[in-house]
């Protein structure tokens, strides 16, 4: 404990020698088995009216004023101990009635106490956001520094290596023979493989850094515009879709079609081998709350594995069965925290797979 | 007497490759490379290692990249355009990155064109020559005003 505050008022010449001591913060109670530490452990009032005899005396410091009478009273903020008043030497010593007397005061004084002590949390809890503020600021812009010089500084060698294995193949290939050549086309799609995979992290380091506008999305309308889009690009599988009407949500207008597409092209993906290919797309209601879905009877996943799906890179097929950069479900993921929202998937192996997002609407949470 | 190209590009595998895809679509213009932005300008303004070139000989078009050593590309890019000898030259930005950003400063610098290399050299040769196709044949550029 620290003296926070002393009386100098009717202070023979012994207790004014206090005074200095308490302004350089220097008197400080640290034990408990003295006549302040019983208010504290007791946390009630403490009447010594023979403080050199009391058996709960705890002794003075050198040069201390001798105590013949002493009050302790506790500082409460509710329940909280916040403080103690002493006060000694009254002439007649003191009573409960003292304590009533004193009673307004020891609230006012637990009110200043905790009035001050939430005013330095709140200083700290500013001081504390505002650095962490500043720590994000420069966390954002390294990253999209480091982002730039991926952008720029990545490509430049797979095109090299890309460039010149092509240079070998048009000027040296007639010498080369079949292993020769079959070694160019490695180093060729190995190069395009990696240039695809930089171009994915960047896209989805563009997705956490771009600006955020949330609007009313017809999700109906978006699912069945994207589904005529894989359509055209699959045309040698033809994949049923069947979307509810009247899918409504409020996200961003660019990532909703990004979230959308990484979705169904998922869902067309791992479906278009299966005999009847079907992708569906509603909404279910989730402990009270909407929640969308996509689902498809293609080739499913194991649970065991779930948690896995949304992380970026991390792939549950082999790429040659299912090829893709496995980062499509990380940009879901991405998107849908971006907006607060909650994003999980169902599934079973080789019996379709249904992944659901929750987007909280404004003004909830 | 065919105009050159001025290829801005401080990576020698790119210049190399870019000289290559000219020659593959038989562009034979004379490729003239600058190493660095202060290079490119040194040539445009025939300043340092360039002195006492005619600078009324611009480029039919200049390939620039945007990440350089000395000055970036974008900054060599508003010194074309605020010189009244080279405001009205075309540039195309040629580079690595598809960042909007790098795509929107360009145009607001007064880029002609933005052309991502690709990686695939195919890819990239088609790019050489339908750049040299346009630039170097469809394109009626100003008749030079002095």
């Amino acid at each position: 404990m620290t003296a926070r505050a002393i009386t100098k008022s009717a202070w023979s010449e012994q207790t004014s020698q206090l005074y200095p001591k308490f302004l350089s913060g220097e008197l400080r109670f640290s034990k408990l088995t003295s006549l302040f530490g019983a208010v504290v452990t007791t946390r009630a009032p403490v009447i010594a009216n023979d403080a050199p005899r009391d058996p709960r005396r705890g002794g003075l410091p050198p040069g201390h004023p001798s105590l013949d009478h002493f009050l302790g009273l506790p500082l409460f903020s509710g329940v909280e101990l916040v403080g103690v008043l002493g006060l000694a030497n009254a002439s007649g010593g003191y009573s409960e009635a003292t304590i009533e007397y004193l009673e307004p005061m020891v609230k006012a004084c637990a009110n200043i106490i905790a009035a001050s002590r939430s005013a330095e949390a709140k200083l700290r809890g500013e001081a504390e956001l505002q650095r962490l503020n500043t720590r994000l600021e420069a966390a954002n812009a390294e990253l999209a520094a480091f982002s730039y010089s991926v952008a720029h500084d990545l490509r430049a060698p797979l095109r090299g290596m890309n460039g010149f294995a092509t240079v070998l193949l048009e000027d040296y290939g007639d010498k080369l023979g079949a292993d020769g050549l079959d070694c160019l086309r490695e180093i060729h799609s190995n190069a395009q493989k990696m240039a695809k995979l930089i171009d994915a992290l960047l896209s989805l380091s563009r997705l956490t850094r771009s600006e955020m506008r949330p609007e009313h999305v017809d999700l109906s309308a978006l699912a069945s515009e994207v589904g005529r889009e894989l359509a055209a690009a699959n045309p040698e599988h033809h994949v049923e879709l069947v979307v509810e009407p009247e899918l409504e949500c409020e996200l961003d207008h660019g990532l909703a079609r990004v979230l959308v597409e990484n979705l169904l092209a998922n869902a067309w993906k791992f479906a278009k081998h299966v005999p009847s290919p079907r992708v569906e797309v509603g909404k279910i209601d989730d402990a009270g709350a909407r929640a969308f879905f996509v689902r498809d009877n293609g080739a499913g996943f194991d649970m065991a594995f779930a948690d896995k799906l949304f992380s970026p890179f991390q792939r549950l097929h082999s790429a040659t069965d299912f090829p893709g950069t496995g980062i499509g479900l990380a940009t879901v993921q991405r998107i849908v925290h971006r907006h607060g929202g909650r994003v999980w998937a169902e599934g079973q192996v080789g019996a379709g797979a249904t992944f659901h997002f929750s987007i909280p609407t404004r003004g909830s949470t | 007497m065919n105009k050159v190209i001025l290829l801005v590009e401080d990576n020698p595998t790119d210049e190399k490759l870019t000289i290559r895809a000219f020659g593959k679509c038989n562009i034979s213009n004379e490729v003239v490379v600058a190493r660095d932005g202060a290079e490119a300008l040194d040539y445009l303004f025939a300043t340092g290692s360039h002195v006492g070139r005619d600078t009324t000989q611009v480029p039919a078009v200049i390939l620039l990249d945007l990440k350089l050593p000395k000055l970036d590309g974008l900054e060599v890019l508003r010194r074309i355009r605020a010189d009244s000898r080279t405001q009205t030259v075309p540039v195309v930005v040629l580079t690595s990155s598809k960042e909007d950003e790098d795509i929107a400063r360009s145009y607001s610098l007064g880029a002609n064109a933005y052309v991502r290399k690709p990686v695939d050299f195919a890819e990239f040769a088609e790019a050489a020559k339908t750049l040299g196709l346009f630039w170097l044949l469809m394109n009626e550029p100003p008749r030079q005003v002095r």
